[in-house]
């Protein structure tokens, strides 16, 4: 045990999160593990149309992005974040991924079905590791 | 051999020349020997005995000059009738080897005919010898097919007239009934008389014509299997223009053989360029082996599997319609994505409801209760879905599925389902599905379903417009009801699901006959995808 232990502090606690989800059943279970981090979550919302607007909100420091959702894919919310250099990753069951978005998705991706161990360490991985 | 040099030198000279140098020669004999003996002052008897001698001498040597050169003359036109006859059998011999006959034909102003020359030859083209045709050249023209004798006829009229060069082929039958085919040549001159005197030749060409025939009736025959067959046939030259097409290539990239035909392959189909057919192609000249090929034939959204080989200077294309099975292996893809996703996504969903149905039950029993009951009614969508391929499902089916649990527990007349039946579009279908399963789960525990007497009523209305849809479920003759729902997981998902998935919305109103759901899904999630909006679909995924 260390003496003066400062990881106590939680990086994944206070962080404002988008969370892009259309499925009901999905996004509610994945809003509750991030709560369970601390986090604080901004949506979930089901379609493109909602994404893009809430994705406006300079705030985020990140997102959660399911790529095939009502309206179209995510990848333009994606390409925004990466304008503003907001760190995301997408959740998606697709093994494969879709043919345009295969640029995006080769940087950080998390295959559904997800629990809060892979989550977790997924969103670490993204949110803080430069690279 | 120098005899006969010398003899040739000395009848060269023309008789003329020989009598004056010899009356010359004789005259200056004459006169100076004469003188010569006058010089001398002989006697008379003397010199007579010696005139005498002289004549004698002069005689003798007259005699051996004409002896010379009457012999020299004899010689010569013996060696020129020698050499007549052997030029004379050598011609004969050369008209008689020659494989056919030579022969002189001549046509008269007035008309008739006759043959002054015939070689041997002859007979191999006619069956008959050469005097039965200088008797009555008649002979020959009864021999030529009827079908061919006016353009036989006309040819030797027209090389008459314009004296040009006659060359003509056709067919004859030998007095042995043999057809033949045979080929004349004759060259015209003009006689004296008018009349017109053809040296000419005739080949025997049946062997020749027959191996023609043969030939074309094999490339008719190949054709003919070539326009059959349901293969594209497209012959291309060197330049990688079209040569030949069959119907089938025709019906295929829907043009016409005077389109093709003739064109360079880039200017018809100038997509060709910059596709991978141009590769194929110019490699196939270059003469790389034999090459599968396929592609997209971007004109008509086809797909051909096409064979290219060299073949003579240019290419052969044998090629197919391979869109029906290109499609095929598309949507396998497709489904097999999605079934992977929905998998996943399933699982997810599974997981959750799992997660939910755990953290609010007390007690296993309870677990086992709420959480089998919805996986067993996303199966029995599932099922529903996947007989009808993923495509939809409909409401009715749905609904009945769902509620066969209640209605298989005794009572039969407890539900009532009305409605027009519509298809479900499948992304729609899971939130209509967990709605209806937790209003009947619910009632089931606290509603009209948990007694004998209760009676739920399901009824809906499409819009004809919009193609919204307005479902009531509406619940009486249960035990009295609570004003609300326990909260929980439950009521999140009744009243979270439609309008999160959906942009529908959902009142629950507890009426002193029981609960009564009033549900809203707008016309777009009911829809069946478009086209177009299928299509982008696939596209993204």
């Amino acid at each position: 045990m260390a003496c003066f232990s400062i990881e106590q502090v939680d990086p994944l606690r206070g962080l404002r999160l988008l969370l892009v989800e259309d499925d009901f059943l999905i996004a509610q279970a994945i809003k509750r593990m991030l709560e369970r981090f601390g986090c604080e979550v901004i949506g979930p919302v089901p379609t493109l149309d909602d994404a893009k607007r809430a994705a406006e909100d300079e705030d985020i420091h990140a997102g959660l992005l399911d790529i095939n959702i009502r309206g179209g894919t995510t990848s333009e919310v994606a390409r925004l974040f990466e304008r503003r250099g907001t760190p995301y990753l997408f959740i998606t069951g697709y093994t494969s991924p879709p043919l345009d978005e295969a640029d995006l998705l080769a940087r950080r991706r998390l295959l559904k079905p997800i629990n809060e161990n892979s989550l977790r360490a997924a969103m670490l991985e993204a949110f803080f590791d430069p690279d | 051999m120098p005899a006969t040099v010398r003899s040739r030198s000395v009848v060269k000279m023309s008789p003329l020349r020989v009598g004056v140098i010899y009356i010359a020669l004789a005259a200056a004999w004459i006169l100076l020997s004469d003188r010569a003996l006058g010089t001398l002052g002989l006697s008379a008897d003397r010199m007579a005995r010696l005139q005498t001698l002289k004549g004698l001498t002069f005689i003798s040597a007259s005699g051996l000059v004409i002896y010379l050169l009457t012999r020299a003359a004899v010689r010569q036109s013996n060696a020129s009738a020698t050499a007549l006859l052997e030029s004379e059998q050598r011609f004969r011999r050369m008209a008689a080897n020659i494989p056919g006959a030579i022969f002189r034909y001549i046509l008269h102003p007035d008309g008739t005919d006759r043959v002054v020359y015939m070689s041997p030859g002859c007979r191999g083209v006619w069956e008959i010898g050469e005097d039965e045709i200088l008797r009555n050249v008649r002979v020959l023209w009864e021999m030529i097919a009827p079908e061919d004798i006016d353009a036989v006829r006309a040819s030797v009229e027209d090389s008459a007239r314009a004296l040009r060069p006659w060359s003509h082929e056709y067919r004859i039958v030998t007095p042995s009934g043999v057809r033949k085919w045979i080929q004349g040549y004759g060259q015209p001159t003009r006689g004296p008389d008018g009349e017109t005197i053809w040296d000419s030749a005739i080949f025997d060409i049946t062997e020749r014509k027959c191996a023609e025939e043969a030939a074309r009736a094999a490339e008719r025959r190949l054709s003919h299997i070539l326009e059959r067959t349901s293969e594209g046939f497209l012959l291309l030259d060197d330049q990688l223009r079209f040569l030949a097409a069959n119907q089938s290539a025709l019906d295929m990239v829907g043009r016409s053989r005077d389109d093709l035909v003739g064109r360079p392959a880039f200017e018809a189909f100038p997509f060709l360029k910059h596709s991978a057919w141009h590769d194929a192609f110019t490699g196939a000249i270059r003469g790389d082996a034999a090459r599968t090929a396929e592609g997209r034939f971007e004109p008509l959204d086809k797909w051909f599997e096409a064979k290219i080989e060299r073949s003579g200077e240019g290419i052969a294309v044998f090629f197919r319609d391979v869109t029906e099975r290109r499609r095929a292996e598309q949507r396998q893809q497709f489904m097999m994505r999605e079934l992977d996703h929905r998998v996943k996504n399933n699982l997810a969903a599974v997981l959750a409801i799992a997660e939910s149905s755990l953290r609010e039950a007390d007690s296993l029993p309870e677990f086992e209760e709420s959480f089998i009951g919805r996986i067993r009614a996303m199966a029995s969508m599932h099922s529903l879905l996947a007989a009808r391929r993923w495509e939809g499902v409909s409401l009715v089916g749905m609904i009945q599925a769902i509620l066969a649990p209640y209605a298989e527990s005794g009572n039969h007349n407890a539900v009532a389902i009305e409605g027009e039946d519509i298809t479900l579009p499948s992304n729609s279908a899971p939130a209509i599905c967990m709605t209806v399963h937790e209003l009947a789960t619910n009632a089931a525990k606290h509603g009209a379903l948990s007694s004998p007497s209760g009676r739920v009523r399901i009824t809906w209305t499409i819009d004809p417009v919009t193609e919204d849809l307005r479902l009531v479920w509406a619940e009486r003759g249960g035990p009295p009801v609570a004003a609300t729902i326990e909260p929980g997981f439950g009521l999140d998902l009744l009243q979270g699901v439609i309008p999160y998935e959906l942009n529908g919305d959902i009142r629950l109103q507890f009426t002193p006959d029981g609960l009564q759901a009033s549900i809203f899904v707008p016309g777009e999630a009911i829809r069946p995808p478009t086209r177009a909006e299928r299509a982008v679909r696939e596209e993204v995924s």
